[in-house]
């Protein structure tokens, strides 16, 4: 199954639900940001080099708490990167891992339409704030568009009482709150994935709830 | 199926436009065939071609009573007929990933390429290019070459040792490349304090050689403390 985490703003959050969602799946989880890269990397081949035809997908992946197809971060790997062989690099490592999870850069461009397209459910990333919502109703459309079906809207990094209804009106999908927790924060940076660093924790049980949505949504 | 075509080359390039007629009361699916020596140049958005189009030819629908115009480019001469009907056939499902709608429709993701070149000139100020260095072999009073430290000492052997075996008129013309007599004077005498920094070279390299082979780090101890 390959899940697209996408979300029209930057900054919501997407890379962080992507990681601790993986880990929830026991699933890769692929950098699909090729201009802005935020998930661990090191010197090996990235996503960049396979997007260009210089590396096989499953070549690329790093080994850690959660498995992960790292993405380049030159400006020079990005232009060379063609996007619309990401679909086949995904089903490449779909077929070795069974569960891939998709970061998808903020915006609507062919970066996130390529994801999209090729997932079998998707799940937004939305702040509990009315301006981000606009964005995240712009992506549910594209998603529509794509038929990938949406199957849980995560609002992110949420303090007090959460919009639930109003949300879930909106985008039409179920809605889990993640609430807001530094060790969420810092789960990336320090390759900590919540459901694995904090297993009792509120965060690690929405994750385990929004991961028990997507694998329904994926039957 | 009715076709009217259209041609005109300009700078050896065939422009050829198409018009497809569909009188029939069903949906319809054509082939279209180059016949121009040469392929396709299909009309592209995001530097994809549109849905339908490949080397050879367009694939297209046209709809029940109505038309559809098509056109494309080929860098091949005229000939007549430019373009015929291969095949029609009931229209049927399109066959296209949806990876390629995708970039087609959303538009490039990619930094535009002048961002590329300012950030390649700041790249290269952290080294060397190879025209500098080419510089470097040929006026052997700079630096010497990053990639043979030795450069500089073989370009004066080399130089010496030429002007010992050469005829008058080659002899004539090294003189004339190393500065006349003066300059030979001055070669020669920067050959013995060559001779002496090669040698000297050659003794530092030989000490840590061997300083090299003999130390081994203490890779047991230092296992044991991580």
């Amino acid at each position: 199954m390959i899940v697209a985490v996408a979300g029209g703003k930057g900054g919501v959050g997407k890379s962080t639900v992507a990681y601790n969602l993986a880990a929830a799946l026991d699933a890769v989880v692929v950098d699909g940001d090729l201009g802005m890269a935020n998930l661990p990397a090191d010197h090996g081949p990235t996503l960049h080099d396979v997007l260009a035809g210089r590396a096989d997908a499953r070549e690329a992946l790093r080994p850690g708490p959660v498995v992960v197809l790292p993405c380049g971060r030159s400006l020079a790997g990005a232009r060379a990167a063609d996007v619309s062989a990401l679909g086949d690099a995904l089903t490449a490592v779909e077929r070795g891992h069974g569960t891939v999870v998709v970061d998808c850069p903020a915006g609507l461009r062919a970066d996130v339409g390529v994801p999209l397209a090729v997932a079998d459910a998707a799940v937004l990333v939305a702040a509990p704030e009315p301006f981000a919502l606009a964005d995240t109703l712009r992506t549910r459309e594209l998603a529509r568009e794509l038929d990938a079906p949406l199957a849980a809207v995560a609002l992110n990094r949420v303090v007090e009482d959460p919009p639930v209804p109003t949300v879930r009106d909106v985008l039409g999908a179920p809605v889990k709150s993640v609430p807001a927790d530094p060790r969420v924060g810092r789960s990336i940076e320090q390759e900590e994935p919540v459901v694995d660093a904090a297993p009792d924790s509120d965060p690690a049980a929405a994750f385990a709830a929004l991961a028990r949505r997507v694998e329904q949504a994926g039957k | 199926m009715d076709l009217d075509w259209t041609q005109q080359s300009a700078a050896g390039v065939s422009l050829v436009t198409a018009r497809l007629r569909n009188e029939r009361a069903t949906d319809r699916q054509v082939r279209l065939e180059n016949c121009l020596d040469g392929p396709i140049l299909p009309p592209r958005r995001n530097e994809v071609p549109e849905a339908g189009w490949d080397r050879d030819g367009v694939t297209t629908v046209v709809p029940a009573g109505n038309s559809v115009a098509l056109g494309y480019a080929c860098p091949a001469p005229e000939s007549t007929p430019p373009v015929a009907i291969d095949s029609v056939g009931p229209a049927g499902d399109d066959e296209e990933t949806d990876a390629v709608a995708a970039v087609r429709e959303l538009g490039d993701h990619r930094p535009p390429r002048e961002v590329l070149a300012a950030s390649d000139e700041s790249g290269e100020l952290d080294g060397p290019t190879g025209t500098e260095m080419k510089t470097t072999a040929s006026e052997t009073d700079h630096a010497p070459d990053i990639d043979d430290p030795l450069a500089e000492f073989r370009t004066r052997v080399e130089t010496v040792e030429a002007l010992r075996a050469a005829g008058v008129q080659e002899a004539t013309d090294l003189l004339a490349a190393n500065g006349g007599i003066a300059g030979v004077e001055a070669l020669a005498s920067s050959l013995d304090a060559d001779a002496a920094q090669l040698r000297t070279l050659a003794a530092a390299a030989e000490t840590l050689a061997d300083r090299a082979e003999a130390a081994t780090p203490p890779t047991e101890s230092l296992r044991r403390l991580s």
